[in-house]
This record gives structure tokens, sequence and C-alpha cells, in this order.
């Protein structure tokens, strides 16, 4: 109802003709550093945070091309070159690790992520705000307890020796095997995964469905939209932005699961249905300190979710989206 | 020490090249003087070699270091913490009192046990290591240091052997009583690199259990494989506990070295006779436990849960009455004082008799127990300290911590001060209650005694019946060839190579893989570096022929 | 100003039953299920050993004591952590959103200011490329803040993603309205202090709660760069408490029993978990609907 022209101040045109004047091709690069000169006020401290907290720690994935040892530092380890990265690829568990992460993460981004964006709908659609905060407040909880108890209480409803078996038996069924069985092993991680983390992964959904204008739903209504009609025309596309960022994010680090979530349970189903590459660097790498092969492993994520980043980014610009860059 | 006979079949002295692989001075070069101790009432001295000392009784105290070790100055630390950190110096007697006993001023860095290793690298990276290193190559329960003992044979800590073996530890009484088995067990490259925290030598193959169940299903005292399944068949399906119900098992977790004893497997390697190294997953005794293990499972006699279940679980497991077995390392679980599992169970299960176990042979002959490395860790000196004086100095300081059982020093560091902290009740110490128990907590935590003393206040006979079931254990142990020998590649893989054979052994014995897999995961794991690791080994031993 | 929080939006209808059923039970449901982890944690904490008889689930503990929150709290050790925890946690939100907007705002134009999308493809590459534990460590080293305060805030200063995140809600503002203040002689930093922040609370009000959940609940910082144990903040003292029970030995004979292990367990787990649960419902009044054309007509 209230219209946008009235945002502006009462010199409209000026506005206009002076942003044009400021946005014209003519000035220089230069003239747009003086122009913008606070701005890099508003930069420098945080590029230098990140040049020595983060880029001068990154010099030491030098490691992933010698043979590490912690004592004998940088320097003085033996040069192996791409021995690592060779034991790595020619490894015969790291295929199936591989393929195990990728299908985890896949199942991830097609159930965990529409749940948060479900689940931030669902809450957004609560006329009460005392449930709603109550609903909220308890939504994120098991976020905040560890891998550990979370899957002690996982077992202890659906192990052999769980509630859920306890019931069966009693109706005279036989019991069921969940959690040593390797064909749902990655069905079961995902649940829980969503579990853990789907009220924490809703919250920034609701931040941005609040920013959604009101007066974009006043007019759907007004237009006559139900609100189912509402949520697709007006919140979704409210929200899409920042869902395809993190949609985007999340493909770069599709190579990257729980650990200490899959390390709990690994033992129950084997390597073959179990072992995710960041298990495996722990099993091959760390527990071994094997630091070259960690390192390797950490920079061919990195090359590979850098390279699916900068796909999907550009596919979201292809679709008109604003995506990461 | 019939364990040790394959490691003294070497004579001949080496000198050490110190670096990577390859290399191993003899083990049983390794020459101590006589660790017998001062006689005291009440002491019992197992006639069977290193076995720990028993108690009837607790000593009076007496004074073993009557003046403080230490110059002054400050003393750095690197131990590792099992429970919450103690009180800041400042507002902790014990502490301060340590550091008047000891004469420094002891600065400790504690780890936390999960991340032990995480820090312990990070000082390694560092580059300077606090005096008193705490080292355990068996922290992760994998032998393999992970990879600690890169950074000890590239030359980070002293080589302290002048110091503790032979005439050299004749300067240091206290650690003079540590048992050999416990100095060859710490022994790395046939050197030693610092003073041990001894442990029984045969260490966590005791079984706990219920001696009751087993004498109304009349299945007690099995004598060879067969009758131990049904012991444990029977716990699990012939309702021991008369409620009706079927809510009891044999065992909670798979204990693949409890089967592997009774049917005499190596312990982790056998040592053939022409000098090469056979894995055990390659010998026909492993397949026959691994087979057995196999039918007990189908039989039901284990948790079904047994591959993902947590000592916490295992203990209210047994606690709760429904497992009939159980064990861990340490001979606290025994004993009737309170808050043990003996206890709790007694107290849960009014008709429990929860009674020392171990695995007859499979045809009714001995077993063959592993024989563990007799020590969790060793306090190390990095080698930036070049000066002997301070090496001595700081020797004397681990050797007050190493005080024998009931004297002065030991009583200050395992119960802490008079009135404050104990009281004597019975002659024996026993801590204030209700009182805060974290004065110490990793502190004290560097080559004490405490393990290495079998004694229970106030309950006649406990404590030479753990005595005689460690002289039990030790008298039918097996050693591992490889203790103390360095591989490269062992070290590298062994956490993916241990994982492997632990995978494929849970795998085949709950079912998800045939038996007929065995002979896969055997050239698995020879070409994922088992055979590397193998020739590196040898190589070792071929260094210590005569 | 926002819209009455008590009432709902007068654009909207009324519900129909039937989908106020389905929601009803889809949140029963979804409660159920998300609280029952953190119930049982409860339960177990105030259990004695009595009701904690096999590997079951105990809800409701039939003799419920405190016995493991006072064995907890003995000897000051987790209170002086708590007081750490709460400090650092405090003091190291505020500069982390103070440095997170800060470069969210000088990123926030990257096609007009030249050189900042460099500055922001370099921050994006963080996010995939990791140091790992021993250049983290030394650079900490070198720097001299071993054990200090400063090593548990300053490496993880600013999170790329939340950076991401703040830029993304920076740049939804519409710039009519930062051209408009532009116009009547504003500089940056009173833009950047009266309009760009007052529209964003919402999405910082989000990041300042990833912050201080990150900042409280790490502990592998605190083991790495603190020696003193004095020092330790909350997660990695009772990361130990998590621990007891499962010493390699049980020589111990001490006078008195410990809590069993679950319990002592499972009070860690509430202790380090209620303070942030009383944070949240703070936070949310700033998620309300209509932040947006509230500052267009004030």
């Amino acid at each position: 109802m209230i219209p946008r022209a009235e945002t502006a101040p009462i010199v409209g045109s000026e506005v206009r003709s002076a942003a044009g004047v400021r946005r014209g091709s003519e000035s220089t690069v230069w003239s747009k550093v003086r122009r913008e000169r606070w701005m890099y006020a508003f930069v420098l401290p945080g590029f230098v945070f990140f040049v020595i907290f983060r880029y001068l720690p990154l010099l030491g994935n030098i490691v992933a091309f010698e043979d590490y040892s912690p004592y004998l530092g940088f320097v003085d380890s033996p040069w192996v070159g791409l021995d690592n990265f060779r034991a790595l690829f020619s490894s015969p568990t790291v295929g199936s690790a591989l393929i195990n992460t990728l299908i985890i993460n896949g199942l991830q981004i097609v159930v965990y992520f529409p749940a948060t964006i479900s689940l931030a709908l669902l809450l957004n659609s609560l006329m009460s705000p005392g449930v709603k905060k109550v609903v909220q407040s308890i939504v994120y909880l098991p976020y905040f307890i560890g891998w550990v108890v979370l899957v002690s209480v996982w077992q202890s409803v659906l192990g052999g020796d769980g509630l859920l078996n306890h019931l069966l038996n009693s109706h005279g069924l036989g019991a069921v095997n969940l959690m040593t069985n390797p064909t749902i092993f990655k069905p079961m991680m995902v649940l829980e995964y969503i579990w853990k983390n789907v009220g924490w992964g809703a919250i920034i959904f609701l931040a941005a469905i609040s920013k959604v204008e009101v007066h974009l739903y006043e007019a759907a209504v007004v237009d006559g939209a139900g609100p189912w009609r509402r949520m697709w025309h007006v919140t979704l596309p409210g929200i899409r932005g920042i869902a395809v960022l993190l949609l985007i994010l999340n493909l770069g680090n599709i190579l990257t699961t729980g650990f200490e979530q899959i390390l709990l349970q690994q033992p129950g189903v084997g390597a073959p249905a179990g072992e995710v590459l960041d298990t495996f660097v722990y099993f091959q790498g760390i527990l071994g300190g094997n630091w070259g092969l960690s390192a390797a492993v950490g920079l061919f994520k990195g090359v590979v979710g850098t390279i699916l980043i900068v796909a999907a980014n550009k596919a979201a610009h292809a679709l008109g989206e604003q995506g990461v860059f | 020490m019939a364990g040790m006979g394959m490691l003294a079949a070497c004579t001949s002295a080496q000198p050490n090249s110190g670096a990577s692989g390859g290399t191993a001075a003899c083990v049983a070069n390794l020459q101590f003087p006589p660790n017998t101790p001062p006689e005291r009432p009440g002491q019992i001295v197992s006639k069977v070699p290193n076995v720990p000392l028993a108690w009837t009784e607790y000593p009076k105290p007496y004074v073993t270091m009557p003046n403080p070790p230490g110059k002054g100055e400050t003393v750095t630390t690197f131990q590792i913490l099992f429970s919450s950190p103690p009180p800041p110096l400042e507002s902790n007697p014990w502490w301060q009192q340590l550091n008047k006993r000891l004469g420094v001023t002891i600065q400790p860095t504690l780890a936390d046990s999960p991340d032990y290793a995480a820090k312990l690298n990070t000082l390694a990276a560092g580059g300077s290591f606090p005096d008193i290193t705490w080292i355990n190559f068996n922290q992760n329960g994998q032998n393999n240091g992970a990879g600690f003992m890169k950074f000890v044979a590239q030359g980070a800590f002293n080589d302290l052997t002048p110091y503790l073996t032979g005439d050299g530890l004749k300067q240091f009484p206290n650690l003079q009583l540590l048992p050999p088995v416990t100095w060859r067990g710490s022994a790395f490259q046939g050197k030693i690199y610092g003073a041990p925290y001894p442990i029984q030598p045969v260490n966590g193959q005791l079984g706990m259990y219920r001696k009751d169940w087993a004498e109304k299903l009349k299945v007690d005292n099995p004598k060879n494989a067969e009758e131990v399944m049904r012991m444990f068949v029977a716990f699990a399906q012939e309702d021991p506990d008369g409620n009706g119900i079927k809510d009891t098992w044999g065992i909670d977790t798979l204990h693949p070295s409890i089967w592997n004893a009774m049917f005499r497997a190596p312990n982790q390697w056998r040592l053939n006779s022409d000098g090469s190294l056979t894995r055990d997953l390659e010998t026909e005794e492993w397949k026959a436990a691994l087979e057995f293990a196999h039918t007990m499972w189908t039989k039901g006699a284990f948790h079904p849960d047994a591959l993902t279940l947590t000592l916490n679980q295992n203990m209210s497991l047994i606690e709760s009455g429904k497992t009939g077995f159980f064990t861990q390392g340490g001979w606290g679980y025994f004993g009737s004082q309170p808050g043990t599992m003996t206890t709790l169970t007694k107290q849960n299960n009014p008709d429990a008799n929860p009674a020392p176990w171990i695995p007859p042979g499979f045809d009714g002959g001995k077993p063959a127990i592993p024989l563990g490395t007799a020590d969790y860790g060793f306090g190390a000196i990095p080698s930036t300290i070049k000066d002997e004086k301070k090496i001595i100095e700081l020797l004397h300081i681990m050797e007050f911590i190493a005080a024998p059982f009931g004297s002065d020093e030991f009583n200050f560091i395992y119960y802490g001060i008079e009135n404050d902290m104990f009281n004597w009740v019975n002659g024996a110490p026993v801590h204030v209650t209700n009182g805060n128990q974290n004065w110490s907590n990793g502190l004290n935590y560097l080559c004490g005694t405490t393990e290495i003393n079998y004694f229970y206040a106030n309950q006649p006979g406990e404590a030479q019946l753990m005595q005689q079931l460690q002289e039990q254990q030790i008298q039918a142990s097996i050693a591992d060839p490889t203790l103390g020998l360095y591989s490269p590649t062992w070290v590298a893989q062994s956490g993916n190579l241990i994982k492997l054979q632990t995978d494929a052994y849970n795998s085949m014995v709950v079912g998800n893989s045939p038996l007929t897999d065995l002979p896969k995961l055997i050239s698995d794991w020879k070409s994922q570096g088992g055979d590397q690791a193998r020739k590196e080994f040898q190589q070792s031993l071929d260094k210590c022929k005569p | 100003m926002a819209i009455n929080a008590g009432a709902a939006p007068f654009w909207m209808e009324r519900p129909s039953l039937t989908s106020r059923i389905v929601k009803a039970v889809a949140l029963i449901l979804i409660v159920t299920v998300m609280l029952f982890p953190f119930w049982y944690v409860l339960s177990v904490s105030l259990s004695s050993e009595r009701d904690l008889l096999g590997a079951n689930v105990a809800l409701i503990p039939l003799h419920p004591n405190l016995g493991a929150y006072t064995t907890i709290f003995q000897g000051a050790v987790v209170t002086s952590a708590l007081e750490v925890s709460i400090g650092v946690t405090a003091i190291g939100t505020l500069v982390c959103m103070l440095m997170t907007t800060t470069l969210a705002y000088g990123l926030s134009r990257t096609s007009q200011v030249p050189g900042t999308k460099f500055v922001l493809i370099l921050v994006l590459g963080t996010l995939l490329f990791n140091a790992g534990i021993i250049p983290n460590y030394l650079t900490v080293r070198y720097l001299g803040l071993l054990n200090t305060y400063a090593s548990l805030i300053v490496p993880g200063l600013i999170s790329a993603f939340n950076l991401v995140v703040v830029r993304q809600f920076f740049m939804g503002i519409p710039e009519d309205l930062t051209d408009a203040a532009m116009i009547d002689g504003a500089n940056p930093l009173q833009i950047f202090w009266h309009i760009i922040l007052p529209l964003s609370k919402a999405v910082l009000a989000v990041v300042a709660l990833f912050y201080g959940v990150a900042l409280w609940s790490d502990y592998f910082g605190p083991l790495l760069y603190i020696n003193n144990t004095a020092m330790w903040p909350i997660p990695l003292v009772l990361r130990l408490y998590v621990l007891q029970g499962q010493a390699l030995s049980g020589a111990e004979q001490v006078g008195q029993p410990l809590p069993p292990a679950q319990t002592l367990q499972m009070a860690v787990v509430v202790i380090a978990t209620l303070p942030i649960l009383f944070v949240y419902p703070f936070l949310q009044r700033y998620f309300v609907q209509g932040v947006l054309s509230g500052a267009i007509k004030g």
C-alpha cells in the first residue's frame, strides 16, 4: 500500500540524475578509489586478518608435498613431490570413501536442505507468538547435544537392544537390525543429521523470511491469494537469494561430512558402507602421523570445492541470481 | 620370564644408528640391577618374575627421598588428564606441597586424553618440548605411536639408557624397583627414553563373570572351547536371572583377544624359527578363533549392539545384570569397596557372585594370553636439554613420583595431605569423603607405581587372589615380537591396517560377510602395507642376530 | 517500529480447521522428536544409580538427586571455567561482529569499489581451504598469543561463511536509501551506523548467535593454545567429565562413590547447553516481520 516512490526524498528526479552522474562510466579507477576511500577503511582490518590468520597458515599446506614430521619442521622434512597424492589416489579404499561421501552429502542436499526451509516456513506460519517462541527454542536443541550423546540416544531407541525392538518383541514380531545394516547406513546418517541440525539450519531462513516486506503480502491478499499461493509467490522468492547462496556454499563442501558422527557408528557396518573421506583421512593420516596425506586430501577437497562453487555460481548468474560473488 | 623368551635369544650388542626404520639394538642387551624390594610386613613377593607385589596390610610410612631433588627452578611438564583439571596453584595445597617436596615449581601443560596426540604434535611442531614430556606409544590403543615414534626416532628426546640401566640405575633406588619387563616394554629401538608408568604385564585380559549364573545353569568351570560356548550361550538363552523374560546376554562386545587366547593365536605377530614374521590373521589359530566367535554370535551369546557398545554401556550392562561378562584394564573393577563393578553388580543383583575368569585352552590345555608392554607411557627428557646435571635432577624428580607403595612420598602422591585429604582407617589411607578429589589430577600421572601393587583395604585375600591370577596369566602369556621395534610403514599404516582387520573380523563374526572372505582380508592386509611393515620389522630383528 | 507482535497480521485470514489440525500434529511430532534427546539427557543427569539399570532409556527418574551437579561444581574448577567462557563469548562475539559487519559492508558494493572484488574472492578462498592444526598453532605461537585469552578469539575473528551471509543481507538493502543519505551528505560511516545496521537486526542477531555458539562450544582452540588449565573454558573442562569412568585403571579407592559416569556425562551436557537456551529467546524478537518498512516510515 505504501508506494515505492515515497521512499525517496522529495527531490526525486534530482536523485536520479545525481545518481546518474555518479555512476557514469566517465569515472576513472582512481576517481572511484578517491570517492570510495571510506570503504577501504572498512575493508582493511578484515583484509589484514584474513591475510595473517588464514592465508599465511595456508602456506603450511606445503606438507602435502613432504614426508612431514612436526619435529623436523616444514623446512627439514624430506620433499616427496606428488607421492602423497599418488598414495591417496591409488589407495584401494579411497574410491569407496569418495563415493560414500558424495552419496551422504548428496542426500543431505536433497533432503536436509529443503527440510530446513520447510521447517522455517512451518514455524513462520504459526499464529501464536508464544507457541512460536517455544517451538523454535525446542527445535534447535539437538544441535547443542554432541554426537556422542545423540548417537547413544538414537541407539537406545533403534538399536538391537533398544525401545523399538523391545516393542516389536513384546508384540511377537521379530527384531529389526537397523544399526549394523550396511544398506541403510547412509540414509540413517542423513536422518540423524537432519534430527540434529534442521532446527539450527532453519534459523537463517527465519531471519530471511522476516525481511520479506509486509506490503508484498498485503498486495497478494488484495489479489486474492490464499496462504499457499502467498508462500509460493511471496515468501519463497523472498528467501531465494539466501537459499541459493547456501546451496552454493554447501556444494563447495560436498566432500566434507560429519566426522565424529560417522566414526562412532562406522564399526557397526564396516568400511565399504561406512567409510567417508574424513574418516579415511583419520585412519590413514591423522592416526599414523601422516600429515602429508591429510594435507593432500585437504588440497584435493579445496580444489574440487572451488570448481563446484565457481560452476554453481555461474549457473546461478545464468538463472538471474546474485550467487556468492 | 617366559614371555620374553624370544627376545632373549639375541645376545650381541649392536651400535645404534638412531634414524628411521630397520635398525634395532637388542632389548635383551639391556641389563638391570636386581630389583628385589626391601622386606616389609604385609608384602608378598611372587615367585614368578615380574608379577606385581601384593599387600595384606598397608605398610607403615617410610621415607625414601629425604631431600628434595630439585634446585629451586621451574620445571615444565607435559602430562595427560583423564578427569577434570586440578585447581590452579594458588588454590591448590597439594600442588604447593608437591613443589615444596620436589624443590622446584612444577609448571604443567595438561592435555585431555582424547586430544593428547594432537597436543603433543603441536608441541613437536612448535620446536620445544617441556622438560618432562610424557609419551605414550599406545595411547590410542593401536601401538603405533600416532607418529610419536617418528620424532623419537629422529632424536627429539635424550637416550637415557646410561642412566636407567645397569649401574646407572643404581643412583635412582626408587626407579630400580621397577620390574625389568616394564623397562623392556617401554624400550624403543633397544634404548630407554624415559621412566615408565608401570602396569600389570598382562592387562585387560582378566574377565569378570557371573559365577552364580554359571552354577545355577550348571555350566560352570568350562574346560574347553565347547564348554565355554555352552556357558555363554546359556547365559543368553536359559534365563539365568529366572525372571521369565529373555533379557540377558552372555557377553557385551566381541572381545577377540579372549578367543584368540583360547585358540593360542599369536599376540599380533608370530616370530617363526627362521626369523620371519607371520601376522596373526594369517594363522590357522586366528581363523579358528574367528569361527568360534561367529558360532557364538549365531547362537545369540553376544549383545546385539556388540559392535557399537561403549565401555560405559558395558559397565551398565553388567551392573544391571544384563550380561554375564566384563573386562577392562587394571584391577580396580574387582574388590568390594564402594563404587567398583563388583560392588555395584552385587548391589543391583543381590544373588550375584562376580568372579574372575581366565579362558581355558580350546582343547583343555593352556591358553596363550597376550603379554602387554607392562607400561602406559614414560616420562622423557627432550634432547634440547644437554646438561647432564639437569638430566639427573629431572630423573630424580621422576624417581620421587615413582616412590614405592606405602612410602611417605607415595601416600602424598596418591592420597594427598594427611587429615585434609585422607585419614588413616584401620591402618590404610582412605580419601576424605565429600571432599574435592581433584587436587592432583593429571599432576601425579607420570611414572607412579600404584598399578603394580595389589591392595584392597579391609578385604583379606583379595590382593593375593589378584596376584595369583596375574601369575597364572603371565605364565600362560606370549609376547609380541615386534615390541620396541620401529617400522615407519607400520607407524603410518597401522591405523588403517588395524581398522581393516577389525572391520573384517566384526563383519565376519556377525555374519555381514561370509567366513570365506578371510583370504581376501589377508591379501588386502598384505598389499595395503602389511607386507612392507613385515619386511621392516624383520630387518630390525635380523640386525639383532648373533 | 515493528508490527505489534501480539496480533496476527491483519491481512492474514484465519486458517481452516484442517490446516490447523495438520499443523498441530506435525508440530507435536517434531517437538517430541526434538525434545526427546534433551529430555533424556536431563533425566539421566538427575538419576541415581538405581534408575539406570540396563542400557535403556530412563525417562523419568524415580529417585532424582543432584549428585552429578554437586560433584561437577566441586573445587571451583567448573565455576571458574564458566566465568572464562562467559567472558570470552561475550567479548569475542562483540569483536567478531564488529569485524564481520565492517568487512561485509566494505565488500557490499564490489562493482563500485575497485579492488574489493579481489578481497571478496580472497575471503571465499578460505571457505574451502584449511590450513590444519599445526600451521594455525605456529601462527598463534609466533604472534605471541599462546596462553592468552586473545588466542581463543582472534584466530576465528571473521568466519567467511558468516561474512558472506551478512554481506548478502547488506546488499539486499535498497540502494535508494543509501543514495538518499549520501545526497544528504552522510559519509559511509554514518550510513553504516544509522541505516545499514538498524535495518539488519535480523541477520545480525543470527550471526551473533552463530559466533556466540561457536565461541562458547569451542574446545579445540583452547586445547591447542592454552597450557594453563586455570584458563580453560567450559567445553574443555566438561569434555573430561565425559571421560570419567573410562580411565585405564579403576584402581582409585575413593572414600565416597562417584555418581555413575552416565549421570556425570549428561549433567555436563546440561550445564554446557543451558546458557545458550536462554539466549535465543532474546534474539527472536529481531525476527519479527516488517522491520524494513518500519524504518522507511520512521
